[in-house]
């Protein structure tokens, strides 16, 4: 199925989690945070919240601003 | 026309400063038999311990208790359910033993909601709603009737309802409401619940 | 010895309060910030750079030793703002927000329907929140009670330097809410942080002002210097302003020297 990681899109298999797509792209634990569909995903759902084809996940973490 | 049902969504910030278990307790007291514990910003630790006496107060009245996103703190206290938003379903599968129930903003996510196993989605918000006006215009009546009409689950309206807003409601075919601040923040939560109760009767 | 700076129940001894944007490299922001004896350190929420764990502010930026506050930078509308501080604080990056709801891309002042609104949904959920505003004094007031925890008017725009280009209207909001005042954006050098403690502001919100100078380390030396030599004097209290010279030294005894 395929879902969009920070604006890029990628393929990935169906019922995948959400833990275990971040520890596949190396993501830190601390300090990041994910939104799926625009909602937050909790921590401690990642293991059981599974994507689906067309999900949106924005990866996020503490940047330089102002 | 049957009842219809009504759920009490908490907020513990919405309570003016009274406890939030002590609040439940006096709407499952006047009749309120179904609890959905929201409390999006707790630590598991937190949502355990807060879970634990409204598991209790439920349990002894026969009200279901569905505790938002956390299988892990549901199984534990020995919730009924699970609740999630559309946009991060937990499917049955992965928690075993539980109900689903699922907040969409769309007919098309309350379908998908449905395929995915949910004994009923929340559909919201209908009408305009303090909590939610951030997130831009509310969804209306009409589109209710859309998502009722698209699924066989019970599909209960969310956002703004109020008493004098039931009759519209029931007329788009919800099978109940959900309401937060309405019964949360009322000068009595008990009362509140009550005249919810009579207005869906 | 001064009172501290409170925000959101926790008491700060430094007003001055830096960010981490725009610094020619990680090093200096660091030193930087070191000088500034800033005790709190606004980041901005951004896209990780996939695949994975590269090298992260925070490595720069001690969140043991610093209190960070994230901001709400680039986003237009509540719902954008809110959804951010939602994230942020998912990250573990603490309910401090600096709400920032942008009504134009040029200026980058506030939309200040969107800061309201998403002051108010934040504010509900137990946010400390911080909103970037502008000089308005009757927004202050909203904001204010709309649940802010402190309310952070612009000097001039972001990364303009130019100052504190409204000081009346500045004052004007210190004598109307009794949340902190902190001045934020458009600080341009030293002065301009004297300027702004010396109004009876509490406290002074810089980045560019100190990552973009020549020098930034020792810019950041004279924006701590700056911010304590403003709030010692709005404590000594200064003289009035007036027209006609008021002479310093004594009119009696001065010698005669008519031949």
């Amino acid at each position: 199925m395929q879902i969009t990681v920070n604006g890029q899109a990628m393929e990935v298999e169906d019922g995948l989690s959400l833990e275990a797509l971040l520890a596949r792209l190396g993501v830190r634990r601390e300090f990041t945070a994910v939104a799926v569909n625009r909602e937050i995903a909790p921590k401690s759902a990642y293991p059981r919240t599974r994507l689906r084809d067309g999900d949106r996940l924005e990866i996020v973490h503490p940047m330089g601003g102002g | 026309m049957g009842a219809l049902s009504l759920c009490l969504v908490t907020d513990r910030h919405a309570t003016r400063g009274r406890d939030l278990v002590a609040v439940v307790g006096e709407c499952v007291e006047a009749g309120l038999r179904l609890v959905q514990v929201r409390e999006k910003d707790l630590s598991p630790a937190a949502l355990l311990a807060l879970c634990r006496p409204i598991r209790e107060l439920t349990r002894r009245a026969g009200a279901r208790l569905f505790v938002n996103s956390n299988v892990e703190v549901a199984l534990e206290v020995g919730a009924d359910g699970i609740h999630c938003p559309h946009a991060l379903v937990i499917v049955p599968e992965d928690a075993p033993g539980l109900s689903v129930a699922v907040s969409v903003h769309r007919p098309e996510e309350a379908i998908d909601a449905q395929k995915d196993g949910a004994e009923f989605v929340v559909f919201g918000p209908v009408y305009d709603t303090p909590a939610k006006r951030a997130f831009g215009p509310p969804q209306g009546v009409e589109r209710l009737a859309e998502a009722v009409r698209a699924v066989s689950i019970p599909v209960f309206a969310i956002g703004g309802v109020t008493t004098a807003r039931v009759p519209e409601v029931r007329a788009a075919g919800t099978a109940g409401v959900a309401v937060i601040s309405a019964i949360l923040s009322a000068d009595s939560p008990a009362l509140a619940t009550r005249r919810f109760l009579e207005a869906l009767g | 010895m001064d009172n501290p700076l409170v925000l959101g129940g926790r008491e700060f001894r430094s007003r001055l309060i830096v960010g981490t944007g725009k610094y020619a490299s990680n090093e200096i922001m660091r030193d930087a910030i070191e000088a500034s004896g800033a005790e709190i350190v606004t980041v901005a929420v951004r896209r990780v750079s996939l695949p994975g764990s590269g090298q992260s502010i925070l490595d720069f930026v001690d969140p043991k030793r610093y209190t960070l506050l994230p901001n709400t930078a680039g986003c237009y509308t509540a719902d954008e703002a809110v959804r951010t501080a939602y994230l942020a604080r998912e990250a573990g990056l603490g309910d401090l927000v600096k709400l920032e709801v942008i009504g134009d891309a040029r200026t980058l002042f506030p939309d200040v329907q969107g800061l309201l609104e998403a002051t108010k949904t934040l504010a509900r959920e137990g946010f400390t929140v911080l909103p970037y505003t502008n000089d308005d004094p009757v927004l202050a007031r909203r904001l204010q009670d709309a649940g802010a925890a402190a309310v952070m008017p612009l000097g001039a725009p972001i990364g303009s330097g130019l100052g504190i280009r409204n000081p009346y209207n500045i004052k004007i909001i210190l004598e109307g809410v009794t949340v902190p005042v902190i001045v934020d954006a458009g600080v341009g050098t030293a002065s301009d942080a004297a300027v702004a403690m010396e109004l009876g502001c509490d406290g002074v919100l810089m980045n560019t002002a100190i990552a973009g100078a020549k020098d930034p380390v020792p810019m950041a030396t004279a924006m701590r210097l700056a911010v304590e030599a403003g709030r010692l004097a709005f404590k000594a209290g200064r003289i009035p302003k007036k027209l006609y010279a008021t002479a310093s030294s004594p009119l009696e005894g001065v010698p005669d020297w008519a031949p």
